[in-house]
């Protein structure tokens, strides 16, 4: 059966599902609809909404309660993601679960509140000081924004990480069919918490790439969150032998467990020259693509990038195989194009780009072809 | 109890820097208070107050510089119960000002400390929003052009329930942190002391210079204000329900009719104005659809304010999953006003033979298409802004026959709410009537 939703009603949902029980955001077009739908649904699930003042007060908010235990979600768009952009790296930092959702519009700056577009691909992967790896998920229908949200809690928790949503404001805005049979609901995970008050440190871990058991905020085992770098007893340190390491953990805690990570859609045709890659709404179009290219008798594959950072380098090297060309088209000048040309120096890469707010028509992807 | 362990100690600041006592004063009143220290949070600002939470054993939390309001907010919000205190300096004030601000007009019960020196301590003796005009600092070497705040009065006009002003040099001042860390809401406290760095020697300012200063302006001191309304985190848990209530999974719309689209798509553009009820009515007609098994995607177009300029909706329906949302060539253009013309034109010009346009009579435009009109200014119909847009479809389900005009009434025989439901109906029946006169 169908039911004719927006995806912000879907995200809002999912949020609740996946055990969502703080929500903070600043009202900004094409994000608000997630804000309006908590703030009826969230206080039935007995969770809290506020709306902050503005978005660095949102996002602080959520760190103060993921610190003391809540599973937080915020929502807004290009300029919001902007101010987000220190306390995003305090999350990293602090190692604080959290989910992020960028509802992406035509930038920059307040640009068009209104207008469709995916520009912020590279911004989101580099938008903290220091660049250590965001996890970023990407949907491209509304089924699969019910189930990316899901995970993006679930990743969130499992490694103390703060993850993105990264959407648009056709998904989030627009209504259009779901398929109820569709919704997955994942199996939802919960951060590991610490059990023994003796020799426990609120950083402490074996190998660095495992994640640190975590000791809430006003808990019984006491802890310390701090955005300097830290040793693992969360006490400010400047030595080279402490905070190199700490940083290294930072980034193998993630990036030594990308099976868990990446997320690819693949319609693969074994004898094609040519591979569409493609993600969010360009992802969702090329479906319609491939299907019109086959019906025409020719051969097309196509790759739908769901986990866009850290990079899938494994699921990409693998799915692009002894194709010979890529085309990348985007609702924007050019960005997850470049990943692509760097992945793959000896095929002909051929980027679409588009950034009027309008989609790129699948007659313009399949002349590429 | 001890909250500061002493094998800690000595703190790290200047000689004769009196954070040190207000840390000490910080740590005897949590003991009169008889706080457990696991469920007290310490959240420093940056600076040298920063330094503080290495001090403590409680929960300590530090963060970005001038968002400490907005973790202890967050912390106290998942956990009322906790004692939540901030730590921060006249700097930390500044940047985070609207933080303040903000938390002290919700009410929600964190504890705020100012670590008032006058100045930026850390970053090397720069000028802070409360540095007094005239006075000498790195950044105002000349004497500073600007005027303070006096924080106490920015609480009390952000309407905190408890505000006061201390000096670190006062005796009592443990008995008004008592005050504060006691009073269920948010508490604010301005301690006023000497940045034995900067400001005190770059001004030869000392202890009786600070006393003339506060008598000279007439700053008051002890506490200000106290007042019981509710805390936030706990009234807004008041409107929980006891049970949760988890967000009732989808319905979903059962197909009880069948639809004459069998392959490919139907693509409708509705043109109207902001006011005219054009998403919705073009939400109705795609819901119709879906009465028919029929997929749907919804596309607005609207200028960012609200009531004024066009408002176009899209509408594409079709027997099999919807990829690509565009609509490059519509089957059918429903046209209700000019600033909906306007915006449609360039797809209007696209239209062929087999295609249909329904317009309003007032509404002059040239189409190859098949012309449909609906005369508004015929009374009979009972027809207004509401319900143009709902007459047109209602006029197109009848000449263009892709779905039985049930799968269209059933949608609006659902519409809750009476005045709307029945602008529906009046509008479908009006539609009717029309297509009769045109077989």
């Amino acid at each position: 059966m169908l039911e004719f939703v927006t995806g912000a009603e879907v995200i809002a949902r999912a949020a609740i599902d996946a055990g969502c029980n703080f929500f903070a955001g600043y009202p900004i077009t094409p994000a608000t609809g997630i804000l309006l739908a908590l703030v009826r649904s969230m206080p039935k699930a007995r969770g809290v909404v506020i709306q902050g003042e503005d978005e660095i007060a949102s996002i602080g908010f959520c760190i103060g309660a993921s610190s003391a235990g809540m599973k937080p979600m915020t929502a807004t768009s290009g300029p919001g993601i902007s101010l987000y952009s220190e306390n995003i790296g305090f999350a990293q930092m602090a190692e604080l679960p959290m989910v992020i959702v960028n509802v992406q519009r035509m930038g920059p700056a307040t640009g068009g509140a209104t207008t469709n577009a995916e520009g912020d691909i590279q911004f989101i992967r580099w938008v903290t000081s220091g660049g250590y790896p965001m996890i970023v998920l990407s949907p491209t229908t509304v089924e699969e924004a019910y189930e990316l949200t899901i995970d993006a809690f679930n990743l969130a928790e499992r490694f103390r990480t703060p993850v993105v949503l990264s959407t648009c404001k056709d998904l989030v805005m627009n209504r259009s069919t779901a398929n109820i049979s569709k919704y997955k609901k994942p199996p939802l995970a919960e951060r590991t918490y610490a059990k023994d008050e003796k020799n426990f440190l609120p950083y402490n871990y074996d190998k660095p790439d495992d994640v640190p058991p975590f000791a809430p905020v006003g808990g019984d085992i006491l802890t310390r969150i701090n955005t300097s770098t830290h040793n693992k007893a969360g006490m400010l340190s400047k030595d080279p032998d402490i905070a190199g390491p700490a940083l290294l953990h930072l980034n193998e805690k993630i990036m030594k467990h990308m099976d868990e990570i990446e997320r690819v859609d693949t319609d693969l045709d074994d004898t094609a020259e040519t591979v569409i890659v493609a993600y969010g709404s360009m992802g969702r179009a090329s479906r319609d693509v491939v299907d019109e290219v086959r019906k025409g008798g020719s051969k097309v594959s196509l790759i739908v990038v769901k986990s866009l950072w850290p990079l899938p380098l494994k699921s990409l090297k693998r799915y692009v195989g002894n194709h010979k060309k890529i085309i990348v088209p985007e609702l924007n000048l050019g960005q997850y194009v470049l990943e692509i040309e760097r992945l793959f120096p000896d095929k002909r890469v051929a980027p679409i780009n588009r950034v009027d707010g309008k989609l790129i028509s699948p007659e313009e992807i399949k002349e590429k072809i | 109890m001890k909250y500061v362990n002493p094998d800690r100690k000595p703190y790290p600041f200047c000689p004769g820097c009196t954070h040190g006592t207000i840390l000490d004063a910080v740590n005897d009143a949590l003991g009169k208070i008889g706080a457990d220290p696991k469920r007290t949070v310490l959240v420093s600002d940056i600076g040298c107050v920063g330094l503080a939470d290495k001090y403590f054993d409680v929960h300590t939390f530090h963060g970005l510089h001038g968002r400490s309001f907005t973790y202890a907010c967050g912390v106290k919000l998942a956990n009322p119960e906790l004692q939540v205190f901030v730590l921060v300096g006249d700097g930390g004030c500044g940047i985070g000002g609207h933080h303040l601000i903000n938390a002290a007009r919700r009410n929600i019960g964190i504890k705020v400390i100012c670590f008032n020196n006058f100045n930026f301590g850390m970053t090397g003796g720069e000028h802070s929003v409360t540095t007094p005009n005239l006075g000498k600092t790195n950044t105002t070497p000349e004497g500073n052009i600007e005027r303070p705040f006096d924080l106490c009065n920015l609480a009390l006009a952000s309407n905190a329930t408890f505000v006061a002003r201390k000096t670190a040099f006062d005796k009592d001042l443990t008995d008004t942190l008592v005050e504060a860390f006691k009073h269920d809401g948010f508490a604010f406290v301005d301690v006023l002391e000497l940045c034995t760095a900067y400001y005190m020697p770059l001004n030869e300012f000392k202890k009786s210079d600070m006393e003339k200063m506060i008598e000279d302006s007439g700053m008051k001191q002890g506490i200000l204000k106290d007042e019981k309304p509710t805390e936030y985190s706990k009234g807004l848990r008041m409107a929980w329900p006891q049970e949760k209530q988890s967000p009732k999974p989808p319905k979903g719309t059962e197909a009880k009719f069948k639809s004459d689209i069998k392959e490919g798509y139907y693509s409708v553009v509705l043109a109207g104005s902001a006011g005219m009820k054009i998403v919705s009515a073009a939400t109705n007609f795609a819901r119709a659809g879906l009465n028919c098994g029929l997929y749907a995607t919804q596309q607005d177009d609207y200028p960012v304010t609200v009531q004024t300029g066009h408002s176009v909706s899209e509408i594409k329906l079709s027997p099999h999953e919807i990829h690509y949302a565009g609509i490059d060539e519509p089957d059918a253009m429903l046209i209700v006003s000019a600033d909906g013309l306007r915006v449609v034109k360039k797809t209007l010009a696209g239209l062929t033979e087999k295609d249909i346009v329904i317009k309003t009579k007032d509404i002059p435009l040239e189409t190859k298409a098949r012309v449909y009109e609906i005369d508004t200014q015929d009374r009979t119909l009972g027809l207004s802004k509401a319900n143009i847009m709902a007459a047109a479809i209602g006029l197109l389900i009848n000449i263009a026959k892709v779905m039985p005009p049930e799968a269209y009434k059933a949608v609006i025989e659902a519409i809750p709410k009476d005045k709307i439901r029945e602008e529906n109906m009046r509008a479908y029946e009006s539609a009717a009537k029309i297509a009769a006169t045109i077989k």
